[in-house]
């Protein structure tokens, strides 16, 4: 009986830690700020002296 | 990525294309700039073989170095800026700014492309051989890059080979301007004069800079430009849509090897051509009784850079095995 409460517990802690991670797996993606607008970004790289990567899509 | 200020633009209306010059016929285009502007590098371009023959993870994390080492050399004030180009927005195209434009709707890049033929033919100023030749691709000069590698020399033939760059050979400037990607090299080899008759490599060789000059034919600007919009938009009309035989296919039909030979798909609309009893599944073999071109294999490619609006043609068409002729008179747009 202790066995089977122990596996359980486990099981259910391995479980609450798996949703736990979730959404910060899924937030992984957006790690990165973007903006939208080249001159938001140009005022960034003022702010933050670092270079501007610019995609067109 | 971290390093970098990310910004992803996804309308083009206030982007001053004269600055930001770009093939618009492309999957992916970034650049690497700072915060004035100053462009450090181009990343994208393509071939006719596919879009992503140069877009690959490794090229774009060198590119991606090589933008952080041009952003320290400006941070410690040496690297000039140059010269801005005059500034361009896709509003300053009429057919742009009376399409789209006026009617809200997004301004998609290879519009830019219409946009350049359409007012250069609403002007009368659209020369086709110089005009519709653009962004030609390094391997017509005989040079085969490792994609992965950037700009370093996989494989050598023709022109390049004869001139003397080798295998491993890293391309570092173009006629003297530095290039440090593959955007970079055909952004500046687009900008090399139709009638030039030679153009010049800078390379590093074995930690060494050597110089190699390539001599240009006459056909060095020729690539597949019939997916282009710049194209597209050039009228006449040839009045027939069709797929290129194989080289397997133009055998069996007893047609020549390097000659045109477009098998009719499908009319999208009632064409002059179908009226004159064009039908799918003919195959369209010579144009005005030229069968075939140095510069291209298609002939509605042929038709679009050698006639006009108005111009009434006769195309040779084979139909069961039997060659026949058939005449009708270019329209400047299908609808």
């Amino acid at each position: 009986m202790k066995r089977t409460l122990a596996i359980s517990f486990a099981v259910l802690s391995l479980a609450l830690a798996a949703l736990a991670l979730a959404p910060s797996r899924a937030g992984a993606a957006d790690e990165f700020r973007w903006f939208d607008k080249l001159d938001d970004g140009i005022a960034e790289a003022k702010k933050t002296g670092k270079p501007i990567f610019l995609c067109f899509r | 990525m971290s390093k970098y200020v990310l910004v992803r633009q996804t309308r083009i209306e206030d982007i001053d294309i004269g600055h930001y010059e770009f093939d618009p016929q492309v999957t992916v285009y970034f650049f690497v700039i700072n915060a004035d502007e100053q462009i450090y590098l181009r990343y994208g371009g393509r071939d006719d073989e596919s879009a992503e023959s140069y877009l690959n993870l490794k090229s774009m994390e060198v590119a991606l170095d090589r933008g952080l080492e041009q952003h320290k050399l400006w941070q410690e004030g040496k690297l000039e800026a140059p010269k801005r180009a005059a500034a361009r927005f896709v509003k300053d195209y009429e057919e742009i700014r009376d399409g789209p434009l006026k009617r809200n709707n997004c301004v998609h890049c290879h519009m830019i492309g219409q946009g350049q033929t359409g007012d250069l033919m609403r002007a009368g100023k659209l020369d086709k051989q110089r005009d519709l030749w653009v962004y030609p691709d390094v391997k017509r000069l005989g040079i085969v890059l490792e994609a992965e590698k950037g700009l370093v020399v996989k494989d050598v033939k023709d022109a390049a080979k004869k001139a003397g760059l080798a295998k491993k050979d890293e391309i570092t400037h173009l006629n003297g301007q530095s290039v440090l990607t593959f955007g970079d090299l055909q952004h500046l080899l687009n900008k090399v004069p139709r009638d030039a008759t030679e153009l010049e490599l800078t390379v590093k060789r074995k930690d060494a800079s050597e110089k190699v000059t390539i001599a240009l034919d006459k056909l060095w600007r020729v690539t597949n430009i019939e997916r282009r919009a710049t194209t597209q938009r050039a009228e006449p009309f040839p009045e027939f849509w069709g797929k290129a035989l194989t080289d397997d296919e133009k055998r069996a039909a007893g047609l020549k090897p390097k000659g045109f030979a477009l098998k009719v798909t499908k009319f999208w609309v009632k064409t002059n051509a179908q009226a004159a009893g064009l039908k799918v599944d003919d195959i369209v073999y010579a144009v005005d009784g030229v069968e075939e071109d140095e510069t291209t294999q298609s002939a509605t490619l042929y038709i679009k850079l050698t006639k006009n609006a108005g111009d009434t043609i006769k195309v040779g068409v084979l139909r069961g095995g039997k060659k026949q002729e058939l005449s009708f008179k270019l329209k400047a747009r299908p609808w």
